[in-house]
């Protein structure tokens, strides 16, 4: 079990993980926050890359009514 | 030209009309319908231009329907009803928007909400949140907390 090396699925299939590079990038706006994590492997390529956004505001519309 | 996000124009207007149901409703007097409608979420490339001009969903700028990606979207998870809160009534979908081992094939910004089980699929909103390309993993689109300051549609 100790000699086992972890793989990750990318698009070339099931790599070593040590074989990859990890970057997590963070984007944080007023209107989201958004997480990034990209996969690279030894030429720089990115070979897995997800993003998870939670918005933090949704939008409004304004009630507009006439007076008399 | 790019996307920019905002509550659909037409969508308002079909409020008033009562063309839209994000909840159920009771019986009456004049409408007989008490299901509520199924909407979708629908994925933008950065070059697209959905813009609150639009009326309908189309494929037009859309991710195209490969890497897992299935053109026209996903289901929103819509189990808790229209709310109100004060003066602000306001709707949030009660999951988050997830596409798993995704491959996109471009860089995105922008999903379209829009009511799939209308005829003509009318437009509800466009939300954009920054440019991303996915490759072999998830997208998720967290909603945001539901309340009358916050959530994804608010009429104040």
């Amino acid at each position: 079990m100790a000699d086992e090396i972890p793989l990750i699925w990318t698009s070339k299939g099931n790599v070593p993980l040590d074989s990859v590079v990890q970057e997590v990038i963070w984007d944080v706006q007023k209107d989201y926050i958004k997480v990034v994590e990209r996969y690279k492997d030894a030429t720089g390529e990115v070979v897995k890359e997800g993003a998870h956004v939670y918005s933090r505001l949704g939008l409004t519309g304004e009630a507009a009514v006439a007076s008399f | 030209m790019a996307n920019s996000q905002g509550m659909c124009t037409s969508f308002k207007k079909e409020l008033l009309c009562g063309s839209h149901a994000f909840g159920a409703q009771a019986a009456n007097g004049t409408r007989t319908v008490t299901t509520k409608d199924v909407f979708n979420a629908a994925l933008y490339l950065a070059t697209a231009t959905r813009t609150v001009a639009d009326t309908t969903y189309d494929t037009t700028g859309e991710l195209a329907g490969t890497g897992n990606y299935a053109q026209g979207g996903i289901a929103v998870t819509n189990a808790n009803p229209p709310d109100k809160t004060g003066t602000t009534a306001w709707w949030n979908p009660s999951g988050s928007l997830s596409w798993a081992n995704l491959t996109s094939s471009g860089s995105f910004d922008a999903v379209l909400i829009y009511n799939d089980t209308s005829t003509s699929k009318l437009a509800v909103s466009v939300h954009t949140f920054g440019a991303q390309s996915i490759t072999t993993s998830t997208f998720t689109l967290t909603m945001p907390n539901p309340d009358s300051t916050n959530a994804l549609l608010r009429i104040a």
